[in-house]
C-alpha cells in the first residue's frame, strides 16, 4: 500500500471514529453514563490520537490529547459528566471532522479555524485545571472488603508503533487503590548504544491494594492489552479495616507472578473474542467491488450467449450445462451485490446530532427514534441518499413538528416525535421519515400551487398530486421564514435526486396528526430486471418494475395518441418517433405500460423480445446528453441494448408529430 | 581517555517523547560521547513518556556514574510513580 493509501484508511477510519464519538456521547445525554459508553468515546479519543501521530498530524495530535486526559478523568469518575461537558465534547469532535477534512486535502498544517480551535482548548484547560484542583484521594474505602492484586504488565515490542504509553494506564490503576509496591524491570533496558528508540522494553510488577473488581482492573488496561501480556493475579483476600501497614507488608513476590494466573486468561481469551467479532466488518476498496461485479456482468453476458447458442444447437445437454452455470453465475452475483451493501446505519447515525442541535435552535423538544439501521442497500445510494435525507429531516422539525405550546394546545405530547424507518420490500428499500406533527395541509397546498402557477385553478388533483406540489421547484408555504427553510436546496432537489437513484417518493399525512415520506429505491445501481423491446432493428431494455403489462395497439387508436384502457385514458408514445428510428413495417405495433410516479404511459414499439437481466453499462459518451437513456447493456447475442430511463423519458416534451 | 570537565553538564530540554525518540538517542550519544558530562540536568524536561524514560535508563545503563540532576516536574511524575527515586540524583 503507498502513503494515500494508508492516509485513506486512517481518514475514514477517523470518520468513523467522530461518528461513534458523536452518536455515543448523545446516548449519554439521553440514556445516562455508564462505563461502556465511557469507554467507547475514550477509545475513540485514543485511537484518533493514536493513528494521527503516525502520519504526524500534529494538529490532531495535540488536541486530542487534551481531550483524552480530560476523558480519562471523567472514566476514573474525577470529572463529572453533564450537560455543558457533552456540548463542549460535541464541539470538539466537530472542530476534529474540520481538521481532518483538511487533511484530507492535504493541508495537514492548516487549522480549519483558529480561533475555535483556542477557545475550545482553553475550555477543555479550564475542565483540566478544576479537576486538578481537587483531585480526590484514592484510598480504600473504609469498612469495604479490599484485596490485595498482583499485576503484571509486560509491554510487546511495537507497542509504540500502535500509538500506546502504558504510563497512563500505571497512573489510572495507581489511582483505582493504594500502590503497595511497583516494581520496573530495568535489566529489560538496554544501552543507550544498543536502544531501538522505538521499541518498547517496558516490564513492570505491581501490587495494588483495591476494592475494585477483576472487571474494572481488567478494564482499565483494556486498551493496552492487545499490546501487552498481561496477569492479573488476587493475593490473599484482606479486610480494609485489618490493621494497617502497608509499609510492613511482605515485598511483593514477583517471581509467583511469573506464570499467568489461570483464572486471568479465560477472561482475556473471552476478550479477545468479543474483540474479534467487533473487527469482523471489513472494508473494501469500492474500486475492487466494481471490478468485480464487472467480471461477475461479463459472465452474465456471456452465459446468456451460451443460451443462444445451445438452442441452435439443440442439444439438451448443452442445456443442461448452460443452466446450471446459470445458477451459479446466479449466486456469484449475488453474493458480489451484498458486497457492496452496507447498513443504513452509515447514514442513519449522523442524525441524532442533527435533530438534537436543529431542535435546539428551534426550541422544540423532539424525541428521535431510529428503526431499522440495519437494513441494507448499495453503498453507492447510501452516500447519495445522505442530502436528500437531511433535508426531509430538517423539513420535518422545521415545519412539521409543532412548537411546544401550539402542541400543547393540540392536546398532544409537548415533545414531538421523529422516527426514521428503513425496510425491505419486494425488492426495493423502503426509508421513512415520519413525525408527529401538524401533517400538510392538502388545501393550503393547492391554493400556493395555483397562486404560483404550478398548476391551473381547474386542476383535478387526487391528495398524493396535491402533496407532490412541495416537490416542484418554487413551491414553499413556510410562513415563517426561519434559518433552516432558504437554505438554496427545496424538496424539488429533494425530488430530482431521489429519482436518479430509480426511487419514488411518496408522501402520506394526515392533518393535525403527522406525515410520513416515504423514500422507494432498488437494492442496487449496478444490474436490473428489464424488459426487451425492439424498434426496427433497435433494441431496448424497459426496467420490469416499471412494466405494468403489454398488450397490442388496437389499430384505430393511432391517430389521437390517447387510447381507452379499460374505460381509462390512456396516453402514449411511439419509441420509433422519440428517437426517430425506423420501423419494421411488417411489424404489428405493441404497446407497453410503464408506471411512472403517479401515472401511467404506454410506450409502442413493433415487438416484445422477454425479460432479461441486464447489467447496465454507462452510455457512450456521444448519447449521454440525450434525454430518455440511462445507460447500455450487452445482449446474449452481442448486441447492444439502451436501457430507458422512463421518467425523464416521459418528461422530455414531446416531438411534434410527424404528419 | 580524557578526563572529563568536573563541570560539564548537559542540559536536556523539550518533549522526551515517542515521537523524537530516534532523535534524541542520536543526539544523547553523540553529546554525551563527545563532551563526556558528569550530569544530565532535567529541569528542561516538558514532557516524559515510556520512549523518553527508556533513553534515560539507557542512559544511565550506559553510565552508571553519569548522574541525573534536577528533575523537571514531568520528570519526577514518571519518576515517583514508576518508584525510580534511586535513578535521580
Amino acid at each position: 500500500m503507498d502513503i494515500q493509501a494508508v492516509r485513506n484508511v486512517l481518514l475514514e477510519e477517523a470518520r468513523e471514529l467522530l461518528a461513534t464519538y458523536e452518536h455515543t456521547l448523545l446516548d449519554i445525554e439521553a440514556q445516562g453514563l455508564d462505563g461502556e459508553r465511557i469507554n467507547a468515546i475514550f477509545r475513540a479519543a485514543h485511537t484518533l490520537k493514536g493513528s494521527s501521530g503516525m502520519f504526524n498530524l500534529q494538529r490532531v495530535v495535540s488536541f486530542t490529547h487534551l481531550l483524552e486526559s480530560l476523558l480519562v478523568r471523567v472514566r476514573s469518575g474525577e470529572q463529572p459528566m453533564g450537560g455543558a461537558l457533552i456540548s463542549l465534547l460535541l464541539r470538539c469532535g466537530d472542530y476534529l471532522s474540520r481538521l481532518f477534512d483538511k487533511v484530507a486535502e492535504g493541508l495537514d498544517d492548516e487549522d480549519p479555524d483558529p480561533a475555535q480551535r483556542a477557545e475550545l482548548i482553553a475550555a477543555l484547560e479550564d475542565y483540566l485545571g478544576s479537576v486538578q484542583a481537587l483531585k480526590p484521594l484514592a484510598g480504600v474505602p473504609a469498612g469495604s472488603e479490599a484485596q490485595d492484586w498482583l499485576i503484571g504488565i509486560h509491554c510487546h515490542p511495537e507497542l509504540f508503533h500502535h500509538g500506546l504509553d502504558p504510563l497512563p494506564f500505571i497512573q489510572y490503576l495507581v489511582g483505582m487503590g493504594e500502590l503497595l509496591e511497583l516494581a520496573l524491570d530495568r535489566e529489560l533496558i538496554p544501552s543507550l548504544e544498543d536502544i531501538d528508540p522505538e521499541t518498547c522494553y517496558f516490564k513492570v510488577d505491581l501490587l495494588l491494594r483495591t476494592t475494585a473488581s477483576r472487571e474494572a482492573l481488567t478494564q482499565a488496561l483494556e486498551f493496552i492489552q492487545e499490546d501487552c501480556d498481561i496477569s492479573l493475579e488476587p493475593l490473599e483476600a484482606i479486610v480494609a479495616e485489618a490493621p494497617e501497614a502497608p509499609e510492613a507488608s511482605e515485598p511483593a513476590p514477583v517471581e509467583s507472578a511469573a506464570p499467568a494466573s489461570a483464572p486471568a486468561a479465560p477472561a482475556a481469551s473471552g476478550e479477545r473474542a468479543a474483540r474479534r467479532d467487533e473487527q469482523s466488518m471489513i472494508k473494501v476498496d469500492a474500486r475492487k467491488l466494481d471490478q468485480l461485479i464487472d467480471a461477475v456482468g461479463e459472465l452474465v453476458t456471456r452465459s446468456a450467449r451460451c443460451r443462444t447458442l445451445s438452442l441452435t444447437s439443440a442439444r439438451e445437454t448443452v442445456e443442461t450445462f448452460v443452466e446450471e452455470v446459470d445458477g451459479f453465475i446466479e449466486q456469484l452475483r449475488d453474493r458480489a451485490l451484498k458486497l457492496r451493501m452496507a447498513p443504513i446505519n452509515e447514514v442513519f447515525q449522523r442524525f441524532p446530532r442533527v435533530v438534537r442541535d436543529v431542535a435546539r435552535d428551534l426550541g422544540k423538544d423532539v424525541e428521535l427514534q431510529i428503526r431499522g439501521a440495519e437494513t441494507e442497500l448499495d453503498k453507492t445510494l447510501i452516500d447519495k441518499l445522505a442530502d436528500p435525507l437531511m433535508h426531509i429531516v430538517r423539513n420535518a422539525l422545521d415545519h412539521g413538528i409543532e412548537p411546544v405550546e401550539a402542541r400543547q394546545a393540540a392536546g398532544k405530547p409537548a415533545r414531538g416525535r421523529l422516527l426514521l424507518n428503513a425496510y425491505h420490500e419486494s425488492g426495493s428499500v423502503v426509508i421513512e421519515v415520519s413525525d408527529d406533527g401538524r401533517g400538510l395541509n392538502a388545501a393550503k397546498i393547492r391554493a400556493r400551487a395555483i397562486e404560483r402557477g404550478l398548476i391551473g385553478a381547474e386542476t383535478l388533483l387526487d391528495e398524493q398530486g396535491v402533496f407532490a406540489m412541495i416537490f416542484e421547484a418554487g413551491f414553499s408555504t413556510a410562513e415563517q421564514v426561519t434559518d433552516l427553510s432558504g437554505r438554496g436546496v427545496g424538496m424539488d432537489v429533494v425530488r430530482r435526486s431521489i429519482e436518479a437513484m430509480r426511487g419514488t417518493l411518496e408522501i402520506q399525512s394526515t392533518l393535525g396528526q403527522g406525515t410520513c415520506f416515504r423514500i422507494r429505491l432498488p437494492l442496487t445501481l449496478s444490474i436490473i430486471d428489464g424488459f426487451q423491446v425492439v424498434v426496427g432493428e433497435a433494441h431496448f431494455v424497459i426496467p420490469l418494475e416499471q412494466v405494468v403489462e403489454c398488450l397490442e395497439l388496437p389499430a384505430n387508436a393511432s391517430a389521437r395518441q390517447v387510447m381507452s384502457l379499460r374505460g381509462t385514458p390512456l396516453s402514449y408514445v411511439r419509441l420509433a418517433e422519440l428517437f426517430e428510428l425506423p420501423r419494421d413495417p411488417a411489424a404489428r405495433e405493441c404497446l407497453v405500460v410503464v408506471q411512472h410516479g403517479q401515472q401511467r404511459t404506454g410506450i409502442v414499439v413493433d415487438r416484445f423480445a422477454g425479460e432479461l437481466q441486464a447489467v447496465i453499462k454507462p452510455l457512450n459518451p456521444m448519447l449521454r446528453n440525450v434525454p430518455g437513456l440511462g445507460g447500455s447493456t450487452i445482449l446474449g447475442d452481442g448486441r447492444v441494448a439502451l436501457i430507458l430511463d422512463i421518467n425523464s423519458l416521459l418528461a422530455t416534451p414531446r416531438r411534434v408529430e410527424h404528419a | 581517555m580524557t578526563p572529563s570537565d568536573p563541570n560539564a553538564v548537559l542540559q536536556l530540554g523539550g518533549a522526551f517523547t515517542i515521537e523524537r525518540a530516534a532523535e534524541l538517542k542520536g543526539l544523547l550519544l553523540q553529546q554525551i560521547m563527545e563532551n563526556r558530562p558528569e550530569r544530565l540536568d532535567l529541569r528542561g524536561i516538558t514532557e516524559l513518556d515510556t520512549a523518553g524514560l527508556q533513553l534515560l535508563l539507557s542512559v544511565k545503563r550506559c553510565w552508571p556514574r553519569l548522574s541525573l540532576v534536577e528533575p523537571s516536574p514531568a520528570v519526577s511524575q514518571v519518576v515517583d510513580l514508576l518508584r525510580l527515586a534511586d535513578f535521580i540524583d
